[in-house]
């Protein structure tokens, strides 16, 4: 007991001096509805808002393109990015509180020209619209699928499908219902094909203490409905499916 | 992300109640016209005859129909083996059963996270994992895993294959916890030898040449000294083959979790880091973890651990020598997935540790035309990975990998019936046959001493050798001493490239490991509900420690003896 309490003190302590120090950075690129135009709100900003606050630390946050946030919060102190797809690649470079989200990639059609799906490699000869430098493409090519169409906003991929100009649409199963709703055309997800766990990456220097203060905030989001609210007011109008079902 | 839930799944199938007398009997039979066509076009050859095959189809058919409609989720690593289940029998399933599957492939680093998140946030993110038996000590103590004991007797038992047959599979004890409890049932299994190029060991003018240069015949090493000599006899004396550089060595050194695994799966053991007793050494294991009945008491020296003794130590020096010495310039920028096809681009003389998941890859002359014959033989062996200067006889001889099918609590008891169906379908007698030829990762006795595998021997480079003999139990995955798997993994990426890379010195960098993993084990040991959890031992003098008998083992004068080599013939003895 007395161990455990002298440990909850030493972490107050430390996270105090961090918080009384450090004003964090966080860095985002629009990416509806995770990140509105304007960087000020969305389903991911909404979320680490909270984490920053029940933590009681200091942010601001500021947009760029991805590539270079990305950069920036590996090589600057206090600076993170928001919201990263967490991978392998990028694991040692960063630190993380995970997951703000859990978001999946899948195929979509055309309603009026659905492509039964059983399994993601009956896809493998068929036309497939992804966004340029996506997750979706560095996916599906690395494992060898031939006929990947790169566009480089999700919105003409919802144009070009709504077109019938490929077969299928690569992309995020909240992502895809979103730009098809802005292109007004209707679309079925055929199959999904991989989760993603999106997180806060933050500079590989940032305290231990702050790390597990963030997140245990967000565990405590997460257990106490936050996020599932969050999410909810943000997907309420988007046909989604079941997607929210992790959060039950 | 679950596409359609019971409540969906109930507003469609209560239309068709109507037509309910005549429903089940045509389902039946049109699900068994597509088990016909999967067993005859796809599950052949098999150690079942054909109706023995139709009649475990059967059984699945009448066990799905409570799912029928459901759309599962489950998540495995990249290897050629789960991108067969994923492609093919997650099909298969589908049209036998109406259980659409949503079989993932990814990073094992990523399943890792995955299986983390969901147990600590309390997500539904998948209904069943096929994950690395390494966590069994992570499973064991969380009690967040089903125990398919239990599962098989209680609540799954409508739904558990009578066929089954789990005295067939070789890895059990591998997934089985201290307390004789089954946590995981073994998908893939894959052992890490050593791997060289039988061609070029056999030629005179090699031999000869060796011979005069260090003495002894050049052939399989059974240890680190001869290993070392042959490395700098290609990289250094050879150098050239057919106008092609050629190197001793391979291996990586990029920053990358998957550095981690290759360090703690094999350096430490083969070096002899640990103590006699298998599966991994007790009560030092080949993490450096001490244990003291199931607690674990520390990783360094100062607390009775081995982690930076000086075993460790020599580990991690050759590593770096041998990496920045005898392997390609580009290896120390590789990682898991770049290296493991480099072997089959025909420049590579020998690697200590070789995972035999790449045998298919290495056996396929598309693939790797540079070491397959015109007549489909490899030109390469497999045999056991030689022994560190500090390793004793009664210590394991490997690594080996058990992906296993593991079944969390907070999945709904639904999906992870209609999961668990998927799981045993994927090791069924009808398909474990194929799916082993395809993958060369087998689960089975009855497919390792199959006619099939028993007249393919050739083909396969030693694989079935050692699968058909007791090496299949010497050689063990990460054990129990390891109580959070996912937690204390990073200690080994943040530390082993710091050598390569940062220059920091052997030493310095498993001073660091020993100690991340030491303020882990303090943490856990505060951790609530977690069963045997660790107690740190008060730190005291490391002579203390070296002075005891078995490890940490103190540091050897020489580190390198005389080199000894032996006759393919002669290390297959090891597996006896």
């Amino acid at each position: 007991m007395m161990k455990a309490l002298n440990a909850i003190i030493v972490t107050l302590l430390m996270t105090f001096s961090a918080s009384s120090w450090s004003q964090y950075v966080i860095l985002t690129s629009a990416a509806p509805p995770f990140v509105s135009e304007d960087g000020k709100s969305g389903i991911s900003v909404d979320i680490v808002k909270e984490i920053f606050k029940r933590s009681n630390q200091k942010y601001e946050f500021k947009t760029m393109p991805l590539a270079r946030a990305l950069d920036q919060a590996a090589n600057k102190a206090n600076h993170c990015v928001l919201p990263v797809q967490r991978s392998q690649e990028k694991e040692t470079t960063y630190r993380w509180i995970s997951p703000v989200l859990v978001t999946q990639s899948a195929l979509f059609s055309n309603s009026d020209a659905p492509v039964p799906l059983s399994v993601l490699t009956d896809a493998r000869d068929m036309s497939i619209g992804v966004l340029r430098g996506s997750d979706e493409e560095q996916y599906l090519k690395g494992n060898g699928f031939p006929k990947i169409q790169e566009a480089n906003d999700e919105l003409n991929n919802a144009k070009k499908l709504g077109s019938k100009r490929m077969q299928l649409w690569a992309t995020d199963s909240i992502l895809g219902p979103y730009y098809a709703k802005k292109a007004g055309i209707s679309v079925k997800q055929e199959v999904a094909f991989r989760s993603t766990l999106r997180a806060l990456a933050c500079h590989i220097d940032m305290p231990e203490s702050v790390v597990e203060s963030l997140s245990n905030s967000l565990k405590s989001m997460y257990s106490d409905g936050t996020v599932k609210k969050i999410f909810t007011e943000y997907t309420k109008d988007l046909e989604i499916g079941d997607l929210g079902l992790f959060l039950e | 992300m679950l596409k359609l839930n019971n409540k969906n799944r109930r507003k469609k199938i209560l239309p068709l109640v109507f037509f309910s007398s005549m429903l089940p009997a045509m389902t039946l039979q049109a699900d068994m016209k597509a088990a016909e066509k999967w067993v005859d076009q796809e599950f052949q050859p098999s150690t079942l005859k054909r109706q023995q095959q139709l009649d475990e189809m059967k059984w699945f058919v009448e066990a799905a129909k409570p799912f029928k409609g459901y759309e599962i989720k489950v998540v495995s690593e990249g290897i050629d083996t789960h991108w067969y289940e994923a492609s093919v029998l997650a099909k298969a399933f589908h049209e036998i059963t109406g259980i659409k599957v949503i079989h993932e492939i990814t990073g094992e680093d990523d399943v890792v996270k995955k299986i983390q998140t969901q147990t600590d946030m309390d997500l539904k993110l998948y209904d069943a994992y096929i994950n690395d038996s390494d966590l069994i000590g992570t499973h064991y103590r969380s009690q967040k895993v089903v125990s398919l004991t239990q599962y098989m007797k209680g609540e799954g038992k409508d739904v558990t294959l009578p066929t089954l047959d789990l005295d067939d599979f070789i890895g059990l004890s591998f997934t089985t916890g201290p307390d004789g409890e089954l946590y995981q049932l073994p998908d893939q299994q894959f052992a890490n030898l050593y791997w060289y190029r039988a061609d070029w060991f056999a030629r005179d003018d090699f031999k000869k040449k060796f011979k005069s240069i260090y003495g002894y015949e050049l052939d399989i090493p059974q240890d680190w000294s001869a290993y070392e000599d042959i490395a700098e006899f290609f990289t250094v004396h050879v150098k050239e083959i057919d106008g092609k550089k050629v190197y001793g060595h391979m291996d990586y050194g990029r920053k990358d979790p998957s550095i981690g695994w290759r360090f703690s799966d094999a350096w430490l053991s083969m070096a002899g880091a640990g103590d006699k007793g298998l599966p991994n050494g007790l009560p030092v294991d080949e993490w450096g973890i001490r244990v003291d009945g199931c607690v674990p008491v520390g990783a360094s020296v100062s607390r009775g651990g081995a982690a930076n003794g000086p075993a460790a130590v020599y580990a991690l020096t050759k590593f770096d020598e041998w990496l920045k010495k005898y392997a390609p310039p580009e290896a120390a920028e590789m990682d898991f997935s770049t290296a493991g096809a480099v072997p089959g681009q025909g420049n590579i003389a020998q690697q200590i540790f070789w995972y035999t998941a790449f045998t298919a890859a290495l056996s396929d002359p598309k693939v790797s035309p540079g070491v397959v014959d015109a007549d489909g033989k490899p030109k390469w062996r497999m045999a056991p990975s030689p022994k560190g200067v500090y390793w004793e006889k009664g210590m394991k001889l490997g690594y080996q990998d058990a992906g296993s099918w593991t079944f969390l609590k907070n999945t709904p008891p639904d999906r992870r019936k209609a999961a668990w169906l998927y799981a045993q379908f994927l090791v069924s007698k009808t398909t474990s046959l194929k799916k082993t030829i395809v993958g060369l990762t087998p689960i089975r006795k009855s497919d390792i001493n199959s006619a099939y595998m028993n007249e393919n021997k050739a083909k396969y480079g030693g694989l079935i050798e050692f699968y058909q003999s007791k090496a299949r139990e010497l050689w063990t995955p990460t054990g129990t001493n390891v109580p959070d798997y996912p937690l204390l993994s990073p200690a080994w990426w943040r530390t082993v490239p710091t050598v390569v890379k940062e220059g920091k010195s052997p030493q310095q960098a498993m001073d660091d490991l020993a100690a991340y993993l030491d303020t882990n084990l303090e943490k856990l040991s505060q951790k609530e509900g977690l069963r045997c959890a660790p107690k740190l031992n008060e730190p005291k003098d490391p002579e203390y420690w070296l002075s005891q008998p078995g490890a940490p083992k103190a540091k050897l004068a020489d580190e390198k003896p005389q080199g000894k080599t032996y006759s393919f013939d002669a290390a297959l003895k090891q597996y006896e």
